[in-house]
């Protein structure tokens, strides 16, 4: 449950937020007196970081769109 | 009195003559509206001024072109400077230009100064104002002519960095009386539709086509904005109010597509580095945690009663050697000293001395008899000499003086 809650915080986070807990995740796995156990604990959290940063840039190519006087949007 | 008969050419040049010494028509400086104007294929210039009543044929020759510094359109409001002449074969008197400037042009730069120090003076330039443009977009807002170079480069450099990137633009008015309203309007709309950055400009064009952006409502529209603001009006050298106020100011369309859209693969990039790096970082921990193993596994095999039975049995080993060894050596010592005695007491023997010719006697008793009164006679004796032993009977023992 924990779990979840903090995956859905990630979720909310951006990409910059994510890439800087990255590289707090690298920080700590490079710290000389990380235990292994930590050590794969971290990775584990570095990688799923990554996944969700590459799951935000959603890689879909837009079209541009045109707003309309009503407010509303039209393909460019 | 005869009146007085002129021929055309007496007459055009009479009155050439007179507009030729007036010191006003020689130097006068003419305001109006430009109208029918043609850039001629010899580089002059043949246009008409005109204001509400009245209209002026006018000509720049080619020479005196450098006395104009922007393009003549129809409509513009010029002061033209230069002399009133007679073009005598047509009898029409025209304004010979020698510098053209605009009307009006002073006066907006006296509103821009007075605005940007009123702006100023109101904060709404200070840096604390100022929001961070994000690193990382989704939506961007784009506040500009649906048509021209704008929105073509903008979309151009953002499909080339990002094609994810969603833009949605507002297609504003970006000159004449309205233009103000518009952007407004579209900043307004982008605002509401929550875009991650918006890029408000155009391309670039003569200080009255981007006046807009020199607007107070328009400053006050970017300044009021929720959504960080890129300006983006013209080229390097424009700069507007729009500028000072936007939270960045970038120096073309172009540029402002670039600042505010990232680089996909660059990201994608560093993705890859930041997992191949904590991979590696891992990697490197396992190794740690092995190569202390192994030696802790060292450390504990020392300590093992295997290990110490093994030492234990290697120096009596060591021992065992070193003690056979130096017997040995002991052995080998005393029996050189024998070899030695063995000599030393050959070169004392007695028997040597019988090979010379001399004899050793002993009595019964294996005494050496060396004395005339120790021994009587019928006592037995043996002779050792060279080849063997005589055994004799005593017969008589006298001394001899000598």
């Amino acid at each position: 449950m924990s779990q979840e809650l903090a995956q859905n915080k990630t979720e909310d986070c951006s990409i910059e937020d994510i890439l800087s807990q990255v590289e707090d995740t690298i920080a700590n796995l490079e710290a000389e007196d990380i235990s292994l156990e930590d050590s794969f604990v971290q990775y584990k959290k570095g990688m799923e970081l990554l996944k969700v940063c590459n799951e935000k840039i959603d890689a879909i190519e837009k079209k541009v769109l045109i707003l309309n006087g009503e407010g509303e949007t039209d393909e460019f | 009195m005869m009146e007085r008969i002129y021929s055309v050419t007496q007459i055009n040049t009479y009155v050439k003559n007179m507009f030729t010494y007036d010191p006003v028509l020689q130097a006068v400086s003419v305001k109006g509206e430009v109208s029918n104007c043609t850039y001629h294929r010899s580089n002059h210039i043949y246009f008409t001024l005109k204001d509400g009543k009245s209209t002026i044929s006018c000509v720049m020759f080619a020479g005196n072109r450098r006395g104009l510094n922007f393009e003549m359109k129809e409509g513009m409001q010029v002061v033209v400077k230069g002399n009133i002449d007679v073009f005598e074969r047509d009898g029409k008197y025209q304004l010979y230009a020698r510098t053209i400037t605009r009307e009006g042009i002073g006066e907006l730069y006296e509103q821009f100064e007075a605005l940007k120090k009123d702006l100023e003076e109101r904060g709404m330039f200070d840096p604390c104002y100022k929001q961070p443009i994000p690193k990382y977009i989704k939506t961007l807002g784009v506040v500009t002519a649906p048509t021209g170079a704008a929105i073509r480069d903008i979309i151009n450099i953002t499909t080339r960095r990002n094609p994810y990137v969603q833009i949605i633009l507002y297609p504003a008015l970006v000159q004449g009386e309205n233009a103000s309203k518009s952007i407004v309007k579209g900043i307004r709309e982008l605002e509401k539709l929550h875009v991650d950055v918006m890029i408000v400009g155009r391309g670039g064009g003569s200080l009255e086509d981007l006046w807009a952006f020199n607007e107070e409502i328009v400053a006050q529209a970017i300044f009021d904005c929720s959504v960080p603001i890129i300006s983006a009006v013209g080229h390097e050298t424009d700069t507007t109010i729009a500028d000072y106020v936007a939270d960045l100011r970038a120096p073309t369309p172009s540029a402002g597509a670039e600042l505010a859209v990232y680089e996909v693969d660059r990201l994608y990039d560093q993705l890859s580095d930041y997992e191949k790096k904590m991979q590696m970082l891992c990697l490197r921990k396992c190794n740690e945690v092995k190569m202390r193993a192994e030696h802790l596994q060292k450390r504990v095999g020392y300590l093992s009663p295997m290990h110490q039975l093994r030492t234990k049995r290697n120096t009596v080993a060591q021992l065992e050697e070193k003690l056979i060894g130096s017997m040995q050596r002991n052995l080998m010592e005393k029996r050189h000293l024998l070899q030695v005695q063995i000599e030393r007491l050959k070169g004392l023997s007695p028997l040597d001395k019988l090979n010379q010719g001399f004899s050793f006697t002993e009595n019964e008793q294996g005494k050496p008899v060396v004395d005339v009164h120790r021994v009587q006679v019928g006592q037995r004796m043996k002779t050792y000499v060279k080849n063997g032993v005589i055994t004799s009977v005593i017969e008589k023992a006298e001394e001899v003086g000598r």
